[in-house]
């Protein structure tokens, strides 16, 4: 098949015969199956729970490709999708199950040399960042998660977000001093500083 | 302020800095502040370390690839399923089986598509509720669905259907209507199979508003010629008005309404009409009888749930 754009790759996906739409679709799964799959890993850690949520994405994707304008790029529309999708099982997750325990599975990525004797003081630090994360409110949440995890740009998060750049930054600051503080609580740590003023934690409200 | 306290505060002003960033949004002086206050503070020092900390143990996390069971499955996707709006013109393909006296079973998209798709599900099984309802009540002084079928079940039908066959709408089972209740009744139900068959009604809410009153025309002028006036236009204004709304919300629509019209009509003619005296019995009933242009109570829930 001859390279496409991603406007062009939706609307074969759209309006294709049978033979092209499941050539566009497998492309376009190819394309952005890896960015949608860590997306919903990064809001579960439980590659099992990220393969449902994958599916579940995909087949939202493929229901609503109509919906798909090309006002914006095809990966920042799809992103979008999958957050509004993972954010509302995060909140699910957090309600109902309460905080996550870190697997090996989870340890084994983390990059850099293999060291035994190090894993788990590794395992716990992760450990303690998750749980940081889970206690942040979920606005700050997410733009940890999109961005520290996901790797997405501020372009990138904007469309996702919907919000001004300006105000991204300052969530995800805001996010990131939060976590901070967090882990240091759990650690055990001595809080040495106030907290921020006029946010209530979500963890404090339930 | 004493000293803790105004230690406190440098510490929270500090921590507002870092949250504005320290590479870039702060002026050069509060960056020398924030800069003196970290080298005097340990806690704020190690704290600013920690976030640092956090974010590049985050970032080590590295992206997954996608597994390869997982990799088929999501491939696999448009030959399990197709979008919802293509449900009405495969129900009715498979519901026309019917008219060969065939059982009817969905194709095999169609029923991988009902298996992972609840909304089409239930639409799915009330339509085919809807037809096998067996005759109910007295035969005079009343119209039938059926004879409002063939309207939509023409020319038009088959080339807005996408070329699937709904002939066997054309066998309708008769339901007999008696009054004003039932004439709107079946004005909801024809044109709810009118939007089911036309395809998408999403498309004919872009394109094709005139198409929702030239089909209610044609639904109104199929009417028997004893049907007054005053039940004519509830008929049309009514199914107009659902084929032009249930444009916007397609299935959810018609299955929501198909299951309040199920309820209505299975429940009725089995608590009621076949112990007889059905116009007594109705009298005393809870339901208040439908004014003409006044909102009946399905439609009132309707309009709550989905227009509101």
């Amino acid at each position: 098949m001859k390279a496409v754009n991603d406007v062009q790759l939706a609307e074969t996906c759209r309006n294709g015969s049978r033979a092209d739409q499941d050539q566009a679709w497998s492309e376009l799964v190819a394309k952005y199956g890896k960015r949608i799959y860590n997306v919903a890993y990064h809001f579960t850690f439980r590659m099992e729970e990220a393969e449902e949520l994958s599916q579940e994405i995909f087949l939202k994707l493929w229901q609503n490709l109509d919906r798909y304008d090309g006002s914006t790029s095809l990966l920042g529309w799809m992103i979008g999708v999958s957050r509004n999708h993972c954010i509302d099982h995060y909140r699910k997750f957090k309600r109902e199950r309460g905080f996550r325990h870190v697997g090996d599975d989870v340890i084994a990525l983390l990059a850099g040399p293999d060291n035994p004797s190090q894993e788990l003081d590794r395992k716990e630090r992760l450990s303690l960042l998750l749980e940081g994360i889970e206690t942040l409110p979920d606005d700050l949440a997410e733009v940890v998660i999109l961005r520290d995890l996901d790797d997405l740009s501020y372009a990138e998060m904007v469309d996702v977000l919907g919000l001004p750049e300006g105000t991204v930054k300052s969530r995800l600051n805001r996010a990131r001093i939060e976590l901070g503080t967090a882990v240091r609580r759990l650690a055990g740590l001595p809080p040495g500083t106030t907290p921020l003023r006029g946010r209530t934690r979500s963890s404090e409200v339930n | 302020m004493t000293t803790d306290k105004k230690l406190a505060a440098d510490c929270e002003s500090a921590r507002k800095l870092l949250a504005q960033g320290r590479s870039g949004g702060i002026d050069e002086l509060a960056l020398a502040k924030l800069e003196e206050h970290l080298l005097g503070c340990i806690d704020c020092a190690s704290f600013e370390a920690e976030v640092g900390r956090a974010r590049i143990e985050l970032n080590r996390i590295s992206q997954l690839d996608v597994p390869d069971r997982l990799l088929l499955r999501l491939q696999r996707i448009p030959e399990e399923s197709f979008p919802c709006h293509q449900f009405g013109a495969a129900a009715a393909e498979a519901l026309s089986s019917r008219d060969e006296g065939k059982a009817v079973t969905p194709s095999a998209r169609l029923a991988r598509h009902l298996t992972v798709c609840p909304a089409c599900d239930d639409a799915w099984k009330s339509l085919h509720l809807l037809g096998t309802l067996p005759v109910v009540g007295p035969r005079r002084d009343h119209f039938r669905l059926l004879n409002l079928v063939p309207a939509v079940g023409s020319r038009a039908g088959k080339a807005w259907s996408g070329g699937a066959s709904i002939s066997g709408w054309r066998r309708f089972p008769d339901l007999i209507f008696r009054d004003t209740r039932w004439t709107v009744a079946a004005a909801y139900a024809a044109a709810m199979i009118v939007v089911l068959i036309v395809g998408s009604p999403s498309e004919l809410a872009r394109n094709e508003v005139g198409r929702a009153r030239s089909v209610a025309s044609r639904l109104a002028a199929t009417l028997p010629s004893g049907v007054q006036e005053v039940n004519r236009g509830q008929f049309e204004f009514q199914a107009a008005r659902t084929v032009a709304r249930g444009k916007a919300l397609s299935l959810a629509y018609a299955q929501a309404y198909t299951e309040a019209l199920k309820r209505r009509v299975l429940g009725f003619a089995s608590s009621v009409w076949p112990g007889g005296e059905p116009a007594k019995q109705r009298r005393n009933s809870s339901e208040k009888p439908i004014a003409p242009g006044k909102m009946t109570l399905i439609e009132a829930e309707r309009e709550e749930k989905y227009f509101g």
